[in-house]
């Protein structure tokens, strides 16, 4: 093969891309000259200290409701952690770092800041405003702060340990779901525990059950969907991302704060919107429109990422290991796969091509950890796709 | 001829000793200030302006506390209300309650909830008293004398046990309600002698429970 200057371009497009994406860049969560790290082990520990000092004088009381809890919302957080692994795609971030993302969300900001923020501050707007607003206003005007600053920390905290893996709006998104599910587990737990308290310690195992049925359906619409699209705002406010979107940023975490507001005080709003049937037209109008907040930054975010995953795989199309179709498809969003696969006819081809498409991907994650070089590993990632199409 | 090195993997971790601040990669310390900021200001400073703010919501004579459904009770007038909600207060929803309450006055502080109960005052006295003897909060918990019956101006009638732990002395008293809900009022005195000085106040609070089954 000769070496054509188109092909010199897509090779110098695919190092420009790796090297924006940072995709193939090692996660190192301990990096004793990184600010960053100290501050993730004194939050951590200050977390960690905290949450003993909440649950360790009743533990002999509600024990069982809190080890109930646990069990029932670590099975909770099973089916998340498939949704939210699909989502972690194009230029995937590793595991390792989403962990501590949901970690430190779940430990440190759950109880060394959000819960001492939020005590500290509807009891100021008690002290200030009497209870009756505290108890009407003071939740939904304490949390979108709050809490939405406390999840999105674990996102500035890993720009910190890792600038070169956290890139873009998209990355931002998957890292802030990842920190929403981390401290909507740790909070769902809380809660498990305070209602034990609350019915005087009896039938701890049903108050657990109780919370994970009235909490779990309503956290596919809370901590994870808020502080996806507030952090995805947050990387476009800072300029990481496609430059000039400062505006959108803002917009989208906004959005995201609002919609925690009216979540809790849902009762508040919807009575002053509409009486005794508010709550339940509120919560509908405020389901759905997230749902097209949370579908808007999906559309608005992924570009970056299929352009950068596209600009891997192209050379690959010019030395004909994958076609320009594949590519593409290989690139694209969910809708752009389906139309390939449509496009494929006969069964068998069909399943041919669904794994092409992510033998492909694993040709790309291969090419971006070798930094676009031909290694061991890459050559056997095409050697994969040469397989698969023989099949 | 061979390329430059251009740093390899180690360009995104090795920290050049120009970029270092006492040891610290200097670029890491933007977002490591952005977050110990948010953590101290959210998570200690807050709760600190909370501390040294005075509450100063004083229980006024004849106000009485909304438990829901139906459900009141008259904190000693002159003590604090720390939580709850009093009947009439302008909830935007009217007649909203809470379920849990709290009074305080000098170290002695009156926590009051109600919630679904199955058995009777009786056996709801028994499951505060094994909450409390397995919880640190009140160390070396024991009842002392007996369960004295106590009947309100509705004429429902309460159980009331006085104790003693390391860290103070209180009582329990605990009613059962028609509709099926239990009430608790938890008085824990954590000096010696505060507790006695109030007991006339806290047997008018416990006299005073309400209970009319809204319409």
């Amino acid at each position: 093969m000769t070496t054509t200057d188109a092909a010199l371009d897509l090779r110098a497009a695919r190092a420009a891309a790796i090297e924006a994406s940072g995709w193939g860049t090692p996660f190192r969560l301990v990096q004793l000259r990184n600010a960053a790290f100290w501050v993730f082990v004194f939050g951590m520990a200050a977390g960690i200290l905290l949450m003993i000092q909440y649950y360790s004088p009743t533990l002999g009381t509600y024990g069982v409701g809190l080890g109930s809890g646990i069990i029932m919302f670590a099975l909770y957080t099973i089916p998340w952690l498939f949704l939210l692994s699909y989502h972690n795609r194009y230029t995937s971030l590793p595991p390792k770092l989403l962990l501590v993302a949901a970690l430190w969300s779940g430990i440190a900001g759950t109880y060394a800041i959000g819960l001492q923020a939020n005590d500290a501050i509807v009891s100021l707007y008690t002290k200030a405003f009497g209870p009756a607003w505290a108890h009407d206003w003071g939740p939904g005007l304490t949390a979108l702060f709050t809490e939405e600053f406390a999840k999105a920390s674990a996102l500035i905290l890993l720009i910190g340990l890792a600038p070169r893996l956290v890139r873009s709006p998209y990355d931002g998104l998957i890292i802030g779901a990842f920190a929403g599910l981390g401290l909507q587990i740790s909070e769902d737990v809380l809660y498990v525990v305070n209602g034990t308290a609350a019915a005087f310690g009896t039938d701890q195992v049903g108050t657990a059950f109780a919370t994970l049925s009235s909490r779990g359906w309503a956290g596919l619409f809370q901590h994870v969907l808020f502080s996806a699209v507030f952090c995805a705002g947050l990387m476009w406010l800072i300029g990481r991302g496609d430059r000039g979107h400062r505006l959108r940023g803002l917009v989208l975490m906004l959005s995201a704060m609002l919609a925690h507001s009216i979540w809790d005080n849902m009762a508040a709003y919807g009575y002053v919107i509409a009486g005794g049937f508010g709550f339940l037209g509120l919560m509908i109008v405020t389901i759905i429109a997230e749902l097209i907040l949370l579908r808007t930054t999906f559309r608005l975010a992924a570009p970056q990422e299929q352009s950068w995953l596209r600009a891997i795989l192209a050379p690959e199309a010019e030395g004909g290991v994958l076609t320009d179709a594949e590519v593409n498809a290989a690139a694209g969003g969910r809708r752009t796969r389906k139309a390939y696969r449509k496009s494929v006819h006969g069964h068998h081809e069909r399943k041919t091509a669904e794994h092409v498409l992510a033998a492909a991907h694993d040709l790309a994650q291969e090419l971006a950890e070798s930094r676009g070089q031909d290694t061991e590993r890459v050559i056997h990632a095409r050697a994969e796709i040469a397989r698969l199409r023989a099949t | 001829m061979s390329d430059a090195y251009d740093g390899g993997r180690l360009s995104g971790t090795w920290v050049p000793v120009e970029r270092r601040w006492w040891g610290l990669d200097r670029r890491s310390l933007p977002s490591a200030l952005v977050v110990a900021g948010v953590g101290i200001l959210l998570g200690g400073l807050l709760p600190l302006i909370d501390r040294v703010v005075p509450n100063d919501d004083t229980v006024r004579a004849g106000d009485r506390l909304n438990l829901g459904d139906g459900l009141t009770i008259a904190p000693p007038a002159g003590w604090q209300l720390v939580s709850g909600l009093r009947v009439g207060a302008a909830t935007t929803i009217p007649d909203q309650g809470s379920p849990v309450a709290e009074v305080a006055d000098d170290g002695v502080v009156a926590d009051i909830r109600t919630a679904a109960f199955a058995g009777d005052a009786s056996a709801l006295l028994d499951q505060v008293n094994k909450n409390l003897t397995r919880s640190s909060t009140r160390p070396q918990f024991t009842v002392t004398g007996g369960r004295a019956s106590v009947t309100s101006i509705d004429g429902i009638t309460g159980l009331v046990e006085t104790y003693t732990s390391t860290a103070g002395e209180g009582l329990v008293a605990a009613y059962k309600l028609a509709d099926g809900r239990g009430l608790t009022v938890e008085v824990d005195a954590a000096a010696g002698g505060q507790f006695a000085a109030r007991a006339d106040q806290v047997d008018a609070m416990l006299r005073s429970v309400s209970f009319k089954e809204p319409s």
